[in-house]
């Protein structure tokens, strides 16, 4: 059948619509840094999209000089603040954040956005009751919408108050991707990943050297015969312990995790718990039994099928700071549609679907925060600052025109409009 | 295979005979998978927006798809180039590899800028990773190309002039199959995004297969005189 | 074989001139003889002889009419022009419209084919015939055949004393065949407030009535066609509703055997949540579940706060189980989150 009825429709070629337009004049001003006065200039932020005179000069503001994430208000909202390097450096491990890394390398700078879900989780990390259980703040979202700089945020806030930061790596390290596998040495059953474990006391050590190096341990462990670490030794002995005696790196970690849970119970210190991925911590691994490295495992018996997470001694570690007696502490983690295996996985980003019943029960009573798309503002903002670190250098890409395209084509989504802009 | 053979002679008939303006550009005039009454798309958006005559031949007519130069990412060499490095006619591979490429150009070079300490040294660094490439290509064309001729029994190298489609392809060649030959641990668009760099400062290993080129030529300019003969 | 045919054919042919010259021959004869018997016939030349003015008969030729629609005024009645349904007809239809298909520019200069004498214009069924003024003027004659409502039948009245709602339709044609087999089907409607259902049974009955309700009016909606005559599915409609009222009322003995993994919708008693809170409770007032050797003292405080869980935090409880049955949706969500905060004693951030 190939009549059609014609009846006044005209035929349009559909794909000329996303043709930058070059010719349309009218450079946008470059970077400023300045402060003060930060309403009106947001003012200035939202007429941009009223804006009809394209040769007009308009004068965005996109940065702010408070680097402190204590001082940031919701009046800040949609400004970039810079990241000491050095911190940024200490804070973010061997395995996190890399996409991130890559542009701190290229811009020369760590420079993250302050956007509300942050904010709202660093408002209640200011104002929490110590007395009460662990609040477990969990980001949800689509790929690339910003949880991991959410969390990044946060962290931020944490070192620079002092704050004792235990986090997780993405679960795919621990779940997946293990180098080596032995019996565990403390209780029978359990796997353990030294080399893992290894790379977690790495991480807990850049990020929290100060506050270890202040707090002594107040129990004794035994570790062989002769080896043992007695009541009164500094955590940072203890840590150091574990990296060189790697088949005991696990049972370390274990250690570490108690004395900090009892620090915390002591009002010691306070603990934020992070984690990207939480829900890749719950339901099965994806080692498989049948695999040479758990021949001499219990585990074995079983023949077919994969390790339950329960079994590996680091994620049992992990959950038992998710426990109710864990307090004067707050937990961030993000969940991630990656996690599920791709058979399951579809466009639903919403928490309790994503972990599961098994995660559920052991997370809630949790509080979900939705990170979306950026807004028009804080997209025009955004871009802004590409163009300041020439991200974007071409003429099209500075003007009006041109960047209303651009949040057209990556529908203000944080990672798509960075790799549109590649092209620009 | 046969077809595609039929297609390229075909071409190099109409190339010979008929329209020798052809070298000069990438695409195929002819041979056109569009029936005769298709008509142009338009690209312009402003034209776009404008409403059509009642008598306007737009509204009766079926209309070509717009060419992938004419949208976003335009430009002919840049198209070439990701037919040229397309295996197995996975040009959605391809295509990711060159986009990668250029995203790896402009974070090397954007990182250069921001680390030169000085305002003038910053303005010499090119960040347009196109602009780059075409750098890179044009320092890669060679001027001299060997052709293999029998001449009584024995094969002759002869040194022949490179230009047209020929130039540009081999130095497109020069540069994927330089890429292609590092270490292959690395991606390819890692491995590319340098090379095409190194090409565009006159250095590397694409411009030592130039030279390479050139030098053969050099030495068996005694034959060139067989470029007349039968 | 094929040269024998040949000669055939040459001696074919030699006859067949044989025989037209004889023919011609005797004609010829004919016209001798003629001649014979009158004169020649004479030329007669112009301005010499007397020449009779023939008459040229002039074929009468029909003028042609231009199309109706060229006619038609702007306030006519369309539905006086086109009473039925009828095939497509170019010359009454008065606007342009185009159908079909060019292959090249050289079919019809390349433009699509006009509505003049249009084969796939007629080819599709057209509803020219049904334009809402043609709908009107069919309601209004229909109207003198109706009967009044009744009184006292207005509103809810008539759900409460006629439960049951019967619908079927009958067709009438102009055909040698007055049956149509649409005829037998009917539709039975009720409300399932009016079933006396246990809570339960109620469940179950909307289980076994499946996508036949309608959760919004809370109707249940029976059809049937499986039987030949009307009656008869109206009464096998009936049995249906007996049966499906006396099915669900029954209990077997595995329903007593359910777990949490076979429900559908998670109860609060048996939810993860309620044993969740139940611990964080005994957490902040220092005792730990865990422990073997409670002291007597604890074990009753534990008691005191499993007894006051559900009435102390409603707020939560019904969020959890909103968001655990009836899915995240957004409101859900917001609401699940405001409550956990409440919970939590969290201060709420908001944007002024």
């Amino acid at each position: 059948m190939t009549s059609k009825i014609l009846l006044n429709i005209p035929r349009l070629c559909l794909r000329g619509i996303l043709h930058p337009v070059i010719n349309t004049a009218g450079p946008v001003c470059s970077c400023r840094h300045l402060t003060s006065d930060v309403a009106s200039q947001q003012n200035v932020i939202q007429n941009i999209f009223t804006r009809k005179e394209k040769d007009e000069h308009s004068k965005i503001i996109f940065r702010t000089d408070v680097t402190n994430p204590g001082d940031h208000e919701i009046r800040h909202e949609g400004l970039l603040y810079t990241i000491d390097r050095g911190i940024f450096r200490r804070i973010s491990s061997d395995d996190c954040f890399n996409r991130f890394k890559i542009q701190v390398r290229t811009f020369q700078e760590a420079c993250i956005m302050i956007r509300k879900p942050a904010l709202e989780v660093i408002h209640a990390m200011k104002n929490f009751d110590p007395n009460l259980p662990m609040p477990k703040f969990i980001l949800y979202g689509h790929l690339g919408v910003g949880k991991n700089m959410t969390l990044l945020q946060t962290m931020h806030y944490a070192y620079m108050n002092k704050w004792c930061i235990i986090q997780t790596p993405w679960p795919q390290q621990w779940i997946e991707r293990y180098t080596e596998v032995s019996k565990s040495t403390h209780k029978p059953g359990r796997i353990d990943l030294p080399m893992e474990a290894r790379a977690f006391l790495c991480q807990l050590k850049s990020q929290n050297g100060i506050v270890l190096n202040d707090y002594k341990t107040q129990y004794r462990y035994d570790w062989t015969e002769r080896e043992a670490t007695e009541i009164g030794t500094p955590l940072i002995e203890l840590l150091k312990f574990g990296l060189q005696r790697v088949k005991f790196a696990d049972d370390v970690v274990g250690a570490l995790l108690k004395e900090i849970k009892l620090l915390a119970s002591q009002r010691k210190i306070k603990v934020l718990v992070v984690a990207d991925g939480i829900n890749g911590f719950f339901g099965p691994t994806r080692m498989k039994i049948s695999d040479k490295a758990f021949k001499d495992t219990e585990q074995a018996k079983a023949g077919t099928g994969f390790l339950p997470t329960s079994d590996l001694s680091l994620i049992d570690n992990f959950k038992r700071l998710l426990e109710p007696d864990m307090v004067n502490s707050i937990c961030v983690a993000t969940v991630d549609s990656n996690l599920i295996p791709k058979v399951n996985r579809t466009d639903t980003i919403t928490p309790q679907y994503l972990l599961g019943r098994e995660g559920f029960a052991a997370l809630d009573p949790f509080i979900p925060i939705h990170v979306t798309n950026y807004s028009d503002k804080e997209a025009t903002s955004m871009m802004e600052y590409y163009t300041d670190r020439r991200w974007i250098h071409k003429e099209s890409g500075k003007t009006h025109e041109g960047r209303k395209q651009l949040m057209f084509l990556s529908n203000n989504n944080p990672r798509e409009l960075f790799k549109v802009c590649t092209t620009m | 295979m046969a077809l595609c053979k039929g297609k390229l002679l075909f071409q190099y008939f109409l190339n010979n005979h008929i329209n020798h303006a052809r070298f000069l550009s990438f695409t195929q005039s002819n041979l056109s998978r569009y029936a005769k009454d298709f008509i142009d798309p338009i690209v312009e958006k402003e034209e776009l927006s404008k409403p059509l005559d009642e008598f306007d031949t737009r509204r009766h007519r079926p209309v070509k798809a717009a060419r992938t130069e004419e949208t976003i990412m335009g430009d002919q060499a840049v198209q070439k180039f990701i037919n040229i490095i397309m295996r197995d006619g996975k040009k959605d591979v391809a295509r990711s590899v060159i986009d990668q490429t250029f995203a790896n150009i402009k974070r090397k070079q954007i990182e250069r800028y921001h680390r030169a300490p000085t305002q003038e040294e910053k303005e010499k660094i090119e960040l347009d990773p196109v602009k780059i490439f075409h750098q890179a290509y044009e320092n890669c064309k060679p001027v001299l190309y060997t052709r293999t001729k029998v001449h009584g029994g024995f094969k002759y190298k002869v040194p022949c002039p490179c230009e047209g489609n020929t130039q540009s392809f081999k130095s497109m060649k020069f540069l994927i199959t330089a890429a292609e030959e590092k270490d292959k641990r690395i991606r390819m668009w890692k491995r590319l995004s340098l090379e095409i760099i190194d090409a565009s400062r006159n250095e590397g290993v694409a411009i030592r297969k130039k030279q390479n080129l050139h030098r053969e030529c050099q030495a068996n300019r005694a034959y060139s005189h067989f470029r007349w003969s039968k | 074989m094929t040269s024998l045919t040949v000669k055939k054919h040459a001696f074919c042919s030699r006859f067949f001139v044989a025989c037209s010259r004889l023919q011609y021959s005797s004609s010829a004869e004919k016209v001798q003889e003629q001649g014979q018997k009158e004169n020649f016939r004479q030329l007669k030349i112009v301005g010499v002889h007397e020449i009779k003015e023939r008459i040229q008969r002039t074929r009468f030729q029909r003028v042609r009419q231009p199309p109706r629609h060229l006619k038609m005024k702007v306030d006519q009645d369309w539905t006086n022009v086109w009473p039925t349904a009828h095939s497509f007809k170019w010359s009454v239809v008065p606007f342009p419209v185009r159908q079909g298909h060019v292959k090249n520019l050289a079919e019809n200069e390349g433009m699509i084919p006009e509505k003049y004498g249009n084969l796939e214009l007629m080819k599709i069924p057209n509803f020219l015939h049904l334009t809402p003024i043609h709908i009107k003027k069919q309601c209004q004659a229909l109207k003198e055949l109706c009967t009044p409502w009744p009184e006292g039948l207005e509103g809810n009245e008539i759900n409460r004393l006629f439960p049951l709602e019967s619908q079927t339709n009958d067709y009438c044609f102009a055909s040698n065949n007055i049956r149509d087999p649409r005829a037998r089907n009917v539709t039975v409607k009720f409300n399932v407030g009016n079933l006396k259902l246990t809570k339960a049974a109620k469940r179950k009955f909307l289980h076994l009535v499946g996508d036949r309700y309608d959760s919004v009016n809370n109707e249940v909606t029976l059809t049937s066609d499986r039987c030949p005559l009307k009656a008869q599915n109206f009464d096998y409609i009936m049995y249906l509703l007996t049966v499906l009222y006396h099915e669900s009322s029954v209990k077997e003995a595995w329903e007593d055997e359910i777990t949490l993994e076979d429900m559908s919708r998670i109860p609060w008693k048996l939810s993860s949540s309620r044993k969740n809170l139940v611990k964080m409770l005994a957490a902040t007032n220092n005792i730990n579940i865990k422990d073997e050797n409670l002291t007597e003292e604890d074990q009753e405080k534990l008691k005191q706060l499993d007894s006051e869980v559900d009435e102390k935090y409603k707020t939560y409880k019904s969020t959890v189980l909103n968001l655990v049955n009836q899915g995240e949706t957004k409101t859900n969500i917001e609401n699940y989150k405001n409550s956990v905060l409440e919970l939590m004693n969290l201060p709420k951030f908001e944007v002024h």
